[in-house]
């Protein structure tokens, strides 16, 4: 990181000699989404990068620091099925990247502090009418800070401090065509995973997965309009499974998570701008997306979803137990969700002397709804008993709100100056959602998370009829406390 | 070009998946419904008097009655498959009768242990009788059968929580324990003075362990003992879906429970335990507010303090062993040694069959290197060797490392002892009344200190000791061959340097963020007092486990 912050000061310095386009943007955003006993998302960053043009070439470089914190509590009446789920981390992001344009190509080349390396090259006809790009990157992803906590104590696995680590491997190839005002663009993408865990002591979570996806767009852009119609498809299929790893004479790991997933998601956007005479823009925008969760049925010995036995480190203890009180948890089913927003927003421009004052405002109208049916197969043996049992749990339910945004910019004289400032809130208006008929056959369902041991069941049976209500409270919660902000500063000479 | 073909073949993709509507599709588990027999307990007498004159066709029946038999060998046993498991001769030389008859059985032994699983005791109670009835009567038909054998042995103890006698113990120490509450040391003495009306609380006990527990952990270790004996017998059971099968992984690490709780039964029946004056307690009563090393004990104290100097001295009768147990007593050491032994094997059998491919599809757990196992086999070798200590340390003088003393340890010859604590007493000489004549001595009878100044401050324990309270016996018998006096005070110092450190957590928050703080304490006893080794603040417990440890 050292080193990218040099060449981030030489990119500044190679910009002041004047023989260069140099444009420089320091920003901080803030994200936070609820707030509710324990339970919150917070992301918070700020970053500096600049980016400058000397004839053929281009450089740019950013630096900056992010720090995320995620948590989930889930109470119970009985301390010994409560527990915390906390992850979260401060990152110090950077990268510098470097282009070349010759008349009918070009490449660029970027490196990441994550770390990762990217390299891609272009082909364009004179004036684009033709265009194409293909680029592979690779990268590490390394997520540290992981930590599930029970409150008891005495509990056989009080603590998990995980880190999760797999490499990336991303391809992607576009091609398109511009015409006048017009450009059509078709992508392609497909990136891998590969578990990267050989270091990786203790609880280590990693994936192999295989993601591909496809997108669409078309964008005029026009004198006083612009419009962009777009739509993305992603395809997935993730394998996550976590490890206990100890080092010792040999290497013991043993599988106690996994997880496979299926994903489909299907995302069209319609964004549209105008700019009227006095220089106030209006803009109006529409999304409408589906996302389908399918977690498959898997048979298989040593993948089961959970196996806590496994997830104990190496002792006499574990031993003895999977012939005492084995359980393992399997689940199963699908989940669907899709999202339908569309808003307008205006933004006025306002001259202050030679300087520009932008506020605009921003309303959007969205529904969101999913549906859930997970299954959750509970396998128990030891000595001399073998027993399973399935459960399902259904869950269905809609939200209705609006997103309201405020903000403003104030632009230098040739706009070689601005700095702006916005802020989002979510406003819930309405929230449903309706539990479905749980099947059973000895038990009562529990919820789709960790599971805990039969005495909580019989916790969640009591709570069972008020499940969507307390669901009801927590929502209108989250949205409450959800909002967005963002400052900008950035300059170009 | 190429990148032209992905395109297109992408376009195919994607429409595809647009339109079909989910391309992951959810597939189901082939039965989530649980098999189960329509046969109830009731009818294993119906089936068992079912005529078994078919039992020297089944060996090669194939399709008659739906039954579908492949023969194995397995080991040294030959297994045959019937209905989808796996069946030991040991199991199907009996007839087909006598296989139905277990499977109904099975299925409520399965149920038994599910209810003891999920603390559904009553439910547990209820089956075990009748589980353990059941069996006997499947055993009564086919005494060999190892299925029967087997199901009875486990049935036998769990139906232990039925046994009255047990029951009633139970609930008279829970009613003190849990509603009177035990706060001092007169309760304590309520409590046993209202446990020992017929006789004494401690013979109630080991009558109890001795006449209702002892004589099932005989029977069951003898039923092991034979289906151990079998070489390499195997049950499956089954839920309708999945397949168990217990082998000699389990049964081994059962046998070896079973000695050890035969040899701790034998330790807690065979001792005389007695306390009592004359049937009384009170006087241990006297003994509240007693220190040692601080001041002179009071009147009612000393009285007491020569009670137990009677119980534990010269003639005393305290943890000697009776003299119709005393065979038993000096047979422990091969009980532990054949609990050890047996469980040792069973890991070694678990090891075994991790080197044969397929031998482990069906066991409880796994042993295997890599993610397609439950055990390392790394940790499976760890415990054989420990358990391989642990005979040496059973077998013979051990060699033990305490604190940077290295020793030998026999810890055999304990059990040769019959005495009590007669053979292990320091010289001394006491006229049995009055404690200011308890004095210690040297081999040739001259007093070296008092009793008393111990106990009133005068002297130190165990620093004074050295030199003034000289054992007979430094080797205790032979447990410590290499012992010599100052042996033996160096081992009391070491002993009572050792200080237990425990954890204690105090999370605080801090400009909006938690942190997590570990103290780590020891208790000196003998000051009462909590010494600190300081603080941790960590944000993993091993950090700060290393720190304490």
């Amino acid at each position: 990181m050292h080193n990218l912050t040099k060449i981030f000061s030489a990119t500044l310095l190679i910009a002041n000699t004047g023989f260069a386009w140099n444009s420089g943007l320091v920003q901080c955003d803030g994200l936070f989404l609820l707030d509710w006993r324990g339970s919150k998302a917070s992301a918070k960053g700020c970053s500096a990068s600049d980016s400058l043009q000397a004839g053929d070439w281009a450089l740019g470089a950013s630096v900056g620091k992010t720090r995320y914190h995620l948590g989930y509590r889930r109470d119970s009446d009985r301390e010994k099925y409560s527990w915390n789920l906390k992850m979260g981390e401060t990152l110090t992001t950077g990268h510098i990247s470097l282009s070349r344009d010759f008349k009918f190509f070009g490449v660029d080349a970027n490196i990441n502090a994550h770390p990762a390396i990217g390299v891609s090259s272009r082909f364009h006809l004179p004036d684009s009418l033709l265009y194409a790009k293909a680029s592979i990157n690779a990268g590490l992803l390394e997520l540290s800070g992981i930590r599930w906590h029970s409150d008891w104590e005495e509990d056989y696995v009080p603590t998990i401090d995980a880190t999760y680590q797999s490499t990336v491997l991303a391809k992607s190839f576009s091609a398109g065509t511009k015409l006048l005002s017009h450009r059509l663009q078709g992508a392609f993408f497909y990136s891998e995973t590969s578990p990267d865990i050989e270091n990786q002591w203790g609880y280590a979570f990693s994936d192999s997965s295989d993601f591909w996806g496809t997108d669409f767009r078309y964008l005029y852009d026009g004198r006083n309009n612009k419009v962009q119609l777009s739509y993305t498809y992603l395809y997935a299929d993730i394998r996550l499974f976590g490890l206990m790893r100890e080092n010792g004479d040999e290497v013991s790991e043993k599988r106690f998570a996994y997880l496979p997933l299926g994903l489909d998601a299907n995302l069209f956007q319609a964004n549209f701008l105008h700019k009227f005479q006095d220089g106030d823009r209006f803009t109006a925008r529409a999304v409408y997306g589906t996302l389908e969760i399918n977690i498959p049925w898997e048979s298989r010995r040593f993948y089961e979803t959970l196996a806590p036995n496994r997830a104990l480190k190496s002792s006499t203890l574990k031993t003895l137990s999977f012939s005492i009180f084995q359980r393992s948890f399997r689940v199963y089913g699908d989940i669907d969700g899709k999202i339908l927003d569309a808003g307008l927003g205006y933004q006025w421009n306002l001259n202050v002397g030679r300087w520009h004052l932008l506020p605009k405002a921003t309303l959007d109208g969205f529904y969101a709804s999913y549906i859930a049916k997970l299954n959750m197969r509970k396998e128990k043996s030891g000595f001399f008993h073998i027993k399973h049992s399935t459960s399902t749990w259904q869950q269905e339910g809609y939200i209705v709100g609006a997103l309201a945004g405020l903000g403003t910019e104030l632009q230098s004289p040739s706009n070689a100056f601005f700095a702006s400032f916005g802020m989002e809130q979510i406003i819930p208006l309405h929230f449903h959602t309706e539990k479905g008929p749980d099947k059973g056959p000895a038990e009562e369902p529990e919820p789709p998370d960790i599971p805990d041991t039969d005495e909580d069941i019989t916790t969640e049976k009591n709570k069972g009829s008020s499940l969507a209500e307390k669901w009801d409270s927590f929502s209108s919660l989250v949205f409450r406390n959800g909002f967005a902000l963002q400052i900008q500063a950035g300059f170009r000479f | 070009m190429r990148f032209f073909w992905i395109l297109g073949i992408s376009l195919a993709i994607t429409t595809l998946s647009a339109c079909s509507s989910d391309s992951h599709s959810s597939s189901e588990p082939e039965d989530t419904q649980d098999s189960s027999s329509s046969a109830s307990l009731g009818d294993v007498d119906d089936i068992l008097d079912k005529s078994s004159a078919s039992t020297e066709k089944e060996e090669t029946k194939t399709e008659d009655g739906g039954d579908e038999q492949t023969i194995k060998s397995s080991g040294s046993t030959a297994s045959t498959e019937v209905n989808g498991l796996m069946r030991s001769a040991c199991d199907t030389k009996d007839g087909e009768s006598v296989l139905e008859a277990l499977d109904v059985v099975n299925e409520k032994a399965i149920d038994l242990f599910e209810a003891f699983a999920d603390k559904d005791f009553d439910k547990g109670k209820s089956l075990s009788t009748e589980v353990k009835s059941a069996y006997k009567k499947v055993l009564n038909k086919a005494p060999k059968n190892c299925n029967a054998q087997l199901g009875y042995a486990v049935a036998s103890i769990v139906d232990l929580a039925n046994n009255k006698t047990l029951n009633d113990l139970y609930s008279d120490y829970d009613f003190w324990f849990s509603d009177y509450g035990i706060e001092s040391l007169e309760d304590f003495t309520d409590m046993i003075t209202a446990l020992s009306k017929n006789k004494s609380f401690t013979k109630t006990a080991q009558d109890a362990l001795e006449k209702e527990v002892a004589p099932t952990v005989d029977s069951a270790i003898t039923y092991m003992q034979y289906i151990m004996a079998q070489g390499d017998y195997a049950l499956q059971l089954s839920d309708g879906e999945e397949i168990l099968e217990m082998d000699n992984s389990e049964f081994g690490i059962a046998l070896g429970g079973l000695f050890a709780t035969k040899a701790a039964i034998t330790i807690a029946t065979s001792m005389n335990l007695e306390i009592d004056d004359n049937g009384k307690y009170d006087w241990i009563n006297n003994l509240d507010g007693l220190t040692v090393g601080e001041e002179e004990p009071t009147a009612k104290q000393k009285v007491a303090l020569v009670k137990i100097a009677n119980l534990i001295g010269a003639n005393g009768t305290f943890t000697s062993i009776y003299s119709n147990k005393q065979k038993e007593w000096k047979n422990i050491p091969n009980l532990v040694d054949s609990a050890l032994t047996e469980i040792r094997a069973a890991f070694q059998y678990s090891l075994n069959e991790s080197m044969t491919k397929g031998s482990q599809d069906y066991d409880l757990y796994v042993v295997g290197k890599g993610t397609d196992a439950d055990i390392s086999t790394s940790d499976v070798k760890d415990i054989i060797e420990n358990l391989g200590k642990g005979l040496e340390a059973t077998r013979g003088a051990y060699e033990v490392e305490l604190k940077g003393k290295t020793f030998m340890v026999n810890a055999r010859k304990y059990f040769e002892n019959v005495k009590g604590t007669e053979p292990f007493l320091p010289y001394y000489k006491f006229n049995g009344s009055d404690l200011t004549t308890f004095k210690f001595t040297n081999k040739a009878g001259s007093e070296t200190a008092t009793l008393i100044s111990f106990l009133d401050g005068t002297r130190s324990f165990p620093d004074d000791g050295e030199g003034v309270i000289i054992f007979k016996d430094p080797t205790f018998g032979g447990i410590f061959p290499d012992f010599e006096q100052k042996d033996v005070w160096e081992l009391i110092d070491k002993l009572g340097s050792i200080k237990i450190k425990f954890w204690d957590r105090d999370d605080y928050s801090t400009g909006g963020t938690t942190y997590e703080e570990y103290n780590c304490f020891y208790r000196d006893d003998n000051a009462n007092t909590y010494y600190s080794y300081g603080e941790c603040v960590a944000n993993a417990y091993g950090e700060c486990h290393e720190f304490c440890d």
